[in-house]
């Protein structure tokens, strides 16, 4: 057992695949406990065997789609229109455009390329600060985590039997308040370096009507989505699948800027992409299974309950660590390790299952905008063609926002449950 | 042998692109099945999971061959070209010993499985099964070649 997280441990520091980290440590210590290896196969084969997790490639390709079929920039338009004449006016766009994306696709580092690679030429061009741009966009990519549809809430809902539904709608409430943050970020930042702010353009009612009638295609998505899980329409996967078929048609036809010969390199790419998430969900499912039989969760609940039986210490303890592992670990890595580990844990302290795989969520969506290791950091940086430790130094401002609504979530189980209990009676 | 391979390659890419177009399709057909022909369709459910489970399999050879499987390498970058290798070779070893037993493992799944059928549509298990070893092996094949051209680079 010890030895077994040592080698976990020392595979992992050194840039051993998180998939096969996983399955290594897990099969290793089956196999010492002479547990016939036709289990780990069929694990594997279990973790993969399963209608909801379909979600996560279909999401993966309709972001796809919407970042190269024009769907992304008829909704950086739309936000043009609707916030860029405010001072400080492309950091909102950015955040506004971000807040929209999210809505679609399910991933934060699509939504933060889609972005970064539309406007930082553009932000560049008008002298804005390019280091506080890319950190605003790093930050606003995060929201493809937080605001439904969401990959990684379909890996936590499904590992830790809740319903993907009412997760999705758990994350709408924080998810605009990030972005009502966000957006003070953005004019705080403008207002105080007047220089960067004074291409202001008067709003114009026009240019709105104009822009929303070339968006309304690409808005169906997000009514197909959210609605249709809502509606009790369709399964969270049978609204993936309503996406990326919509996604395409309104790409090919209306947009036209996706053509059949295309096809074949999107799939694949979206495969593929897929396959890296899905295929650690395949391994930690023999890794939930090890940390199960060996009873971690009810160790560590022992341990803590030992210190105080406060919900409140406890979550503080939790976003602590969150955090810290979010710097270094990729997300959904760290939701199929954690997740089996705290859930339980949670439980015990009497937190609601729900309300704390939001928490997770939010913790870890941070943890893709902090250095070192942060994926929307590291997307924004790059199409800035600036290095991760500038974009780093000016991200105090918004990050302190998402922070902040970190804690209010935590806090406030309302504001993740509200949606859910009136929407879909949870509870 | 690189024209072997690139044939592998050309077919496992051929494969991944259909059963993606068919799990879309397929669960699509369900949505229409359920609102518009009103009839319950058990079987798209199931044969689209099978399809996703032989693609991600198969996928995931692709993904290695890019180097996309990620992992925390802070450290690994820190070490010198030579320690760097060895390191490398010793998590190469280490992920292989940890294939073959998936291998080994997936076929005496495939033993089981050959005596059962599916829920929905009776297809016997091994057909989904044989994901297992098949992509185990691509990812193998990948994975060595992977690491001899990390291991010839950066001299």
């Amino acid at each position: 057992m010890a030895l077994i997280s040592i080698l976990f441990i020392l595979l992992l520091i050194f840039g051993t695949p998180i998939v096969f980290s996983l399955g290594i440590a897990a099969s290793f210590t089956l196999v010492a406990y002479d547990i016939p290896l036709a289990l780990v196969a069929q694990r594997i084969y279990g973790g993969l065997d399963k209608f909801t997790i379909m979600a996560i490639p279909f999401f993966i390709l309709t972001g796809i789609i919407m970042e190269k079929g024009g769907i992304a920039k008829r909704i950086i338009d739309l936000a043009t229109a609707l916030v860029g004449w405010i001072t400080g006016s492309l950091y909102l766009v950015a955040v506004v455009a971000g807040t929209g994306l999210a809505a679609i696709s399910g991933s934060g580092s699509a939504d933060t390329a889609a972005m970064s690679s539309m406007m930082l030429p553009e932000m560049k061009k008008r002298n804005y600060n390019i280091d506080f741009a890319a950190a605003i966009m790093a930050c606003s990519g995060s929201l493809g985590t937080i605001i439904p549809p969401s990959i990684m809430m379909v890996v936590l809902a499904t590992i830790s039997n809740q319903s993907v539904g009412a997760l999705f709608l758990a994350g709408i409430i924080p998810g605009l308040l990030c972005t009502l943050f966000l957006l003070m970020s953005g004019f705080i930042r403008a207002k105080t370096n007047i220089s960067e702010s004074k291409d202001i353009h008067h709003f114009s009612f026009i240019y709105l009507i104009k822009t929303f009638i070339k968006a309304i295609p690409a808005l169906t998505l997000p009514v197909i989505i959210v609605g249709g899980i809502v509606g009790g329409i369709f399964t969270p996967t049978e609204a993936a699948s309503v996406a990326v078929i919509a996604g395409l048609l309104i790409s090919l036809f209306i947009y036209r800027e996706i053509k059949f010969k295309d096809l074949p390199d999107i799939i694949l790419k979206a495969a593929t992409i897929a396959s890296t998430v899905m295929l650690i969900i395949a391994t930690a499912n023999i890794f939930s299974w090890f940390i199960a039989s060996q009873q971690i969760p009810q160790k560590i609940s022992d341990f803590m309950l030992g210190f105080s039986d406060s919900k409140i210490w406890f979550l503080v303890n939790v976003n602590l660590l969150l955090l810290l592992i979010g710097m270094f670990m990729e997300s959904i890595s760290a939701i199929l390790i954690l997740v089996p580990v705290l859930m339980p844990v949670a439980i015990a302290f009497g937190v609601d299952p729900l309300h704390f795989g939001l928490i997770i969520i939010l913790n870890l969506s941070i943890g893709m905008i902090t250095p070192p290791y942060g994926i929307t950091l590291f997307v924004a940086s790059s199409i800035a063609e600036r290095s991760i430790i500038d974009v780093s130094k000016k991200l105090m401002l918004p990050l302190s926002m998402m922070l902040l609504v970190l804690i209010l979530a935590t806090y406030f189980p309302k504001i993740a449950l509200y949606l859910p209990t009136t929407l879909l009676g949870y509870k | 042998m690189e024209k072997t391979v690139n044939i592998i390659r050309k077919i496992i890419r051929f494969l991944v692109i259909i059963f993606f177009i068919y799990m879309v399709l397929a669960v699509f057909y369900q949505v229409l099945g359920r609102y518009i022909f009103s009839y319950k369709l058990g079987a798209a459910a199931e044969t689209a999971t099978f399809a996703q489970i032989w693609m991600i399999l198969l996928a995931s050879g692709i993904a290695m061959r890019k180097n996309m499987h990620v992992g925390v390498d802070i450290l690994l970058r820190k070490l010198s070209v030579k320690n760097q290798k060895i390191v490398i070779t010793a998590s190469t070893i280490i992920i292989m010993v940890f294939l073959i037993m998936v291998l080994k493992g997936s076929v005496q799944l495939i033993m089981v499985g050959a005596q059962s059928t599916s829920p929905a549509i009776s297809v016997p298990m091994w057909i989904p099964y044989l994901s297992v070893p098949i992509g185990i092996v691509y990812i193998m094949l990948e994975l060595m070649i992977l690491t001899f051209t990390k291991l010839k680079k950066k001299n």
